[in-house]
């Protein structure tokens, strides 16, 4: 078996579990709101934000650990925080997760940063958001309804916890867009993500926003 | 509908009054992206149900339009059909209070210090804060906001264990909890509660309590999980023009190292400066 058909088996395999799950979880149609049940843990000082949702994740994947011991090495210093390079290496360090990186909202396609989070939380697999490039939060899930009077699937909300701010919060799907300056996502969570374009890309809406994905064929 | 209570607080009527201008130090939206914004105003008036951006009451003008934006959104969701185990936390007493009418509202007016401000497509310079309270035991079970136009913005609930803080009048938290401790006046009608996502969070759960003082602007962060602090971003501090993902990569050099020494605060689109947090005085009870 070359290398090539080895690459396409594991894309199969790794896709496989995401139509699974995309059939159950986007344009399920009642607008039950699906999640993770991330763990919440609010951050221990005003600049712990990060290691506060490293230490979510980890306990998501049933690891205990300090946020203090988070921070000593993802260098989390007063006022401003941690880097954000030191993110996705925390990430690798202290989760089940080995394969993070960080996208920039900034230089990456719109509907491609939505849908790798979209993908990462139907693989079950959490992944962190920058609000305004310096403060963090863990989505948790969201919510979808199929509105049968035009066959739009629509993004409700996002559900997220914020360290600083509290458990299970709700914002809707066109907020939410619009506060993401980054995110840092394990990559083989998000396979197939483009596929979630194709599926989905023209029939998407977003609550409380005018936004349509542009039509892509892949 | 009709059983549901629309509770007017004496100060929230204060603040609509007009004494208390609103105001930001954020910097103005760009000129250019005027017309957007007016298409979304005029998308959202012109929408019918169904749509992304149907509110019955488009641009709300009182306390009880916000309400039935609110209201009509929310039932929308269908969350009494959902599992309640997945529901978010606190939500179960929420849903049974609106849908049995069994809940109180407070709108009041929260000034938006948020790069959110001139959104992508929506203008948002405040967000109406809904309360919403169990009437028979007066606890305060969710806050939401709404952005201008009544469409939905965020929402969370108190939970077993999380307990929202009291917003009382702005000026008496600048007497009773800012002045004592740090001896730092008002301008009189300055006061106002803020919401500001950043390295000083000030959220739609416990927003900031923002005033002004001699050409200064001062936020307060009252939270139930962080401890309470002042800052200062003075008037002649210098404001630095960053590029799209500099701060988050940590491309500072604009700024000089030895300034550098506090939270940085977004003023809104590439302009950014630095807040400085106000010691205590001396002798003060360390309140929390």
């Amino acid at each position: 078996m070359n290398r090539s058909r080895i690459a396409n088996l594991a894309a199969l395999v790794g896709l496989a579990p995401l139509l699974l799950a995309s059939t159950c979880t986007i344009g399920s149609g009642d607008g039950t709101p699906f999640g993770l049940n991330m763990p919440w843990f609010h951050q221990e000082n005003s600049y712990y934000c990060v290691p506060a949702a490293i230490q979510m994740w980890a306990a998501y994947d049933g690891n205990r650990v300090s946020q203090t011991t988070i921070a000593a090495s993802v260098g989390a210093v007063s006022p401003n925080g941690t880097p954000a390079a030191n993110v996705a290496p925390g990430v690798d360090r202290f989760t089940a997760t080995t394969d993070a990186i960080y996208e920039d909202a900034f230089y990456t396609d719109r509907a491609e940063f939505n849908s790798m989070q979209i993908t990462s939380i139907s693989n079950g697999r959490p992944l962190i958001a920058a609000f305004d490039q310096v403060h963090v939060v863990v989505p948790s899930g969201g919510a979808w309804h199929y509105d049968s009077t035009n066959g739009w699937n629509v993004w409700d909300s996002v559900l997220f916890q914020d360290p600083a701010a509290g458990a299970d919060l709700v914002l809707s799907g066109g907020d939410w867009m619009d506060r993401v300056s980054a995110m840092v996502i394990g990559a083989s969570a998000t396979v197939g993500f483009k596929s979630y374009l194709n599926q989905y890309g023209s029939s998407v809406r977003v609550g409380g926003s005018t936004y349509r994905a542009p039509p892509r064929q892949y | 509908m009709s059983r549901i209570l629309t509770l007017a607080f004496s100060w929230s009527m204060i603040a609509a009054s007009g004494w208390a201008a609103p105001w930001t130090i954020g910097a103005d939206c760009r000129p250019e992206d005027q017309a957007k914004y007016d298409q979304f105003e005029q998308a959202v008036r012109a929408a019918s149900p169904g749509s992304t951006v149907y509110v019955p009451k488009p641009y709300p003008a009182s306390d009880r339009q916000v309400i039935a934006d609110f209201l009509y959104q929310y039932r929308g969701w269908h969350w009494e059909r959902a599992d309640p185990r997945r529901l978010p936390r606190g939500e179960a007493r929420v849903l049974s209070g609106i849908l049995e009418s069994t809940v109180t509202f407070q709108v009041l007016r929260l000034e938006n210090w948020d790069a959110t401000r001139c959104g992508s497509e929506q203008r948002s310079d405040f967000y109406y804060l809904l309360r919403i309270f169990d009437a028979a035991s007066g606890d305060e079970l969710s806050r939401v906001t709404l952005h201008p136009s009544g469409l939905w913005a965020t929402k969370g609930n108190s939970f077993e264990g999380f307990s929202f803080l009291s917003l009382p009048d702005p000026d008496l938290v600048l007497r009773e909890e800012v002045a004592p401790s740090y001896g730092v006046g008002a301008e009189r009608g300055s006061t106002q509660y803020i919401e500001h996502l950043g390295a000083i969070v000030c959220g739609w759960m416990a927003p900031c309590l923002a005033f002004r003082q001699g050409g200064d602007a001062y936020v307060f962060v009252r939270s139930p999980l962080l401890p309470r602090k002042l800052f200062k971003i003075a008037g002649d501090e210098p404001r630095y023009v960053l590029q799209p993902g500099d701060v988050q990569r940590g491309r500072l050099a604009a700024i000089p190292p030895e300034r550098l020494t506090g939270p940085l605060f977004h003023l809104g689109g590439n302009v950014w400066t630095v807040a400085r947090e106000v010691p205590k005085r001396p002798g003060a009870s360390p309140r929390q």
